[in-house]
């Protein structure tokens, strides 16, 4: 009968106003970071907002099993900071598995390697043997102020330093999570992905008492880089540019492919663009859940309805992203890349 | 802060409106009707829809516990169509309460007695001793051709008639059933209240085969009415009409105390109407699945219309969902419903 079109927001009241938790590096006072990632494009996009941006002070990089199994999210994310020039970034892997269910990854979206689509510069970074949850111990113990994490693929390191440290958790300032949907998920119906693969972990990362923001597919798929995008990275004339044009252009055919999307969502690059951009996406306070049952694993149940929340005795304990702002995005991601070789 | 909360929310695999699978009653051939209902205020106007449109022959009203207990809802289904000049359709009694988990009731909506604080004359008949189900059962089997179903409260009843009755479910046309969402819930975050009520009974309902059309809060949500309907109601010489105010003026001064403003969405009218009139609902294809488990999303009825998935799944969609709606015209079209009753 008529064309799709979006669908107006069923909302039965509008989403609240509020005012976003996540706190905001500056120039003067960046904010300490620590990212934990399964690289995967757009994870790789957004180390390089961290490492671009000065209102980020990057301690190091974790890396779990997601888009890709852990010996490759480990390499790629060593990749990406010889790509970045940072080769002595502290990095080191950590889960190979999520807490109890078997690995499933993202081969479909992010090619077997995880990174394909660009060669690639030799792994680089300063290894941490002793694993992802004891190099996030050690950061987060020896910084003076509390740091934020930025978990862009499954919540199993986090969820395993948060059972491992309690005595650290104090100096958490902020978890800042790219992950789960209101609406509808991408692996299934129910869940998107890095919710799917572990949802346990979600439980306790959303259950700790961190103040947490949860930016999902509600937001990141409009976090969007289309052709006109690629062209201006490659136009930039530095390695990094075209590096990334390349990776997008392959991160650019799931989507044609799936969804007949000319345009790719660098989900991962928001959760860390809203820590240095007050501007770029809208929240509401909610409390967040995770279905750990098989029927609907991994859905994310947001709340944020006052009267029911109170009914229910939950606190509106999370900030959950509901807006973007998608030219700024963009914007932010090629300006980041622009700053490098 | 300049960013716009306008997401790709609920859904971002729209799915196209299509059209619909729901049979259409017209006025030469009027479409044997059972409407199933737990009254409830917009159950009150749904009811009275199913009397006065032209293109729907009421064939019965079954009860159900739902909004408020069952006893109120029986007596209140009585007493509506007695106002409404419909005093011989038969009425059943139906399942006090659903297969099986807690009792959901809806008092703080619809109040203790289901219709606010209106006060209806005690009704002149007693319900039909044989309950819903058998009811239903009997009334299906009589009928020459098929008949709709227009479940508008938990679907007890419903999953009973499917289970207690299955040779007959060829003789079911359509359950243009008011339930579920794809998008957000009421009762939870995840569920509208009448799955969330008995889940384990839409389970049932929506494996069962029968076609379905999920008139949810998706497309209910959209179908509210304001205080300007007062004095078009008003105008109305009928002692219907005056009922219909009154019910709404209550509910207008619950959602207010809400912060929710003054309106009320009728949901259960949308359902009633959608087999009379022919455009006025939105349809689209999902494959919908109901959680009768016991997690944080119990209740939702999770829609998936995204052909790669469902293929992947080995699934084909089994409802038209409604997503849109002419809001102008619903409201047109409930005036009317009112202009045609005593």
């Amino acid at each position: 009968m008529s064309a799709p079109k979006p669908n107006p927001l069923p909302l039965s009241t509008p989403f609240p106003p509020a005012v976003r938790r996540a706190p905001v590096g500056t120039r003067e006072k960046p904010l300490p970071l620590i990212i934990d990632c399964d690289p995967g494009h757009d994870d790789a996009m957004a180390i390089t907002i961290a490492v671009a941006r000065p209102e980020i002070n990057l301690l190091g990089v974790t890396t779990v099993a997601g888009n890709a199994t852990l010996p490759r999210t480990f390499e790629n994310a060593r990749r990406v900071l010889a790509l970045l020039g940072v080769p002595d970034m502290p990095i080191a892997a950590g889960a190979d598995r999520p807490l109890v269910r078997p690995l499933f990854t993202a081969a479909y979206v992010h090619g077997e390697s995880g990174l394909e689509g660009a060669e690639m510069p030799a792994p680089a970074g300063r290894v941490h043997e002793a694993g992802a949850v004891d190099l996030i111990a050690t950061l987060v113990a020896a910084s003076p102020e509390p740091v934020v994490l930025a978990p862009l693929g499954p919540l199993t390191n986090i969820a395993q330093f948060i059972t491992a440290h309690p005595e650290l958790l104090s100096k958490i300032a902020h978890i800042s999570w790219m992950g789960g949907a209101i609406g509808e998920g991408n692996v299934t119906a129910a869940a998107e992905f890095n919710a799917y693969v572990d949802p346990e972990a979600i439980q306790i990362v959303f259950s700790s008492g961190i103040p947490c923001t949860m930016v999902g597919l509600d937001v990141t798929h409009l976090a969007r880089m289309g052709d006109a995008e690629v062209a201006r990275l490659e136009q930039l004339g530095n390695r990094a540019g075209k590096i990334f044009a390349e990776l997008l252009r392959y991160f650019a055919i799931f989507h044609r492919d799936r969804y007949n999307w000319n345009f790719c969502a660098i989900h991962d690059a928001v959760a860390v663009a809203h820590l240095v951009d007050p501007d770029l996406v809208a929240v509401v306070h909610a409390a967040v859940d995770a279905e750990l049952g098989d029927l609907q694993r991994g859905r994310t149940v947001v709340d944020w309805l006052e009267p029911r929340l109170v009914e229910r005795g939950r606190l509106a304990n999370a900030d959950v992203a509901v807006g973007i702002d998608a030219p700024r995005f963009a914007n932010l991601l090629i300006d980041a890349v622009a700053t490098f070789d | 802060m300049s960013v716009d909360p306008k997401v790709g929310w609920p859904t971002f695999q729209h799915a196209p409106l299509v059209a619909r699978s729901a049979p259409l009653g017209t006025v030469a051939r009027p479409l044997p009707l059972i409407v199933d209902s737990d009254p409830g205020l917009d159950d009150a106007l749904a009811i009275a829809a199913a009397v006065a449109r032209p293109e729907l022959n009421l064939l019965a009203v079954t009860s159900v516990g739902g909004n408020a207990d069952v006893h109120h809802c029986t007596e209140n289904a009585l007493r509506l169509l007695q106002l409404y000049g419909a005093g011989d359709v038969p009425v059943a009694e139906g399942a006090v309460g659903p297969l099986s988990g807690p009792l959901e009731r809806a008092t703080e909506v619809h109040g203790e007695g289901g219709l606010g604080k209106t006060v209806l004359p005690p009704a002149q008949r007693r319900p039909d001793p044989e309950g819903a189900v058998a009811l239903m059962a009997r009334l299906i089997a009589a009928s020459p051709e098929p008949v709709a179903i227009a479940p508008v409260g938990p679907l007890t009843n419903i999953a009973l008639l499917i289970r207690s009755y299955p040779h007959l479910a060829p003789k079911i046309s359509h359950l243009c059933l008011m339930g579920g969402s794809v998008g957000e819930g009421n009762s939870s975050a995840s569920a509208e209240f009448n799955i969330f009520a008995d889940p384990i009974a839409a389970e049932i309902v929506f494996l069962s085969g029968i076609p379905i059309t999920m008139i949810g809060l998706d497309v209910t949500h959209h179908a509210w009415v304001d205080r300007s309907i007062l004095p078009r109601l008003a105008a109305l010489p009928g002692a219907s009409a005056k009922v219909a105010a009154e019910l709404l003026t209550y509910s207008f001064e619950r959602s207010a105390g809400w912060g929710q403003g003054e309106r009320m969405a009728i949901h259960d009218l949308v359902a009633v109407l959608h087999l009379a009139i022919p455009d006025l609902v939105g349809v689209a294809r999902y494959y919908i699945e109901v959680d009768a488990t016991t997690g944080p999303a119990r209740g939702r009825t999770i829609g998936d219309a995204w052909q790669h998935r469902l293929v992947r799944d080995g699934r084909v969609p089994n409802a038209d969902v409604g997503l849109t709606i002419d809001r102008e015209r619903f409201a047109d079209l409930l005036v009317d419903t009112y202009a045609k009753l005593p």
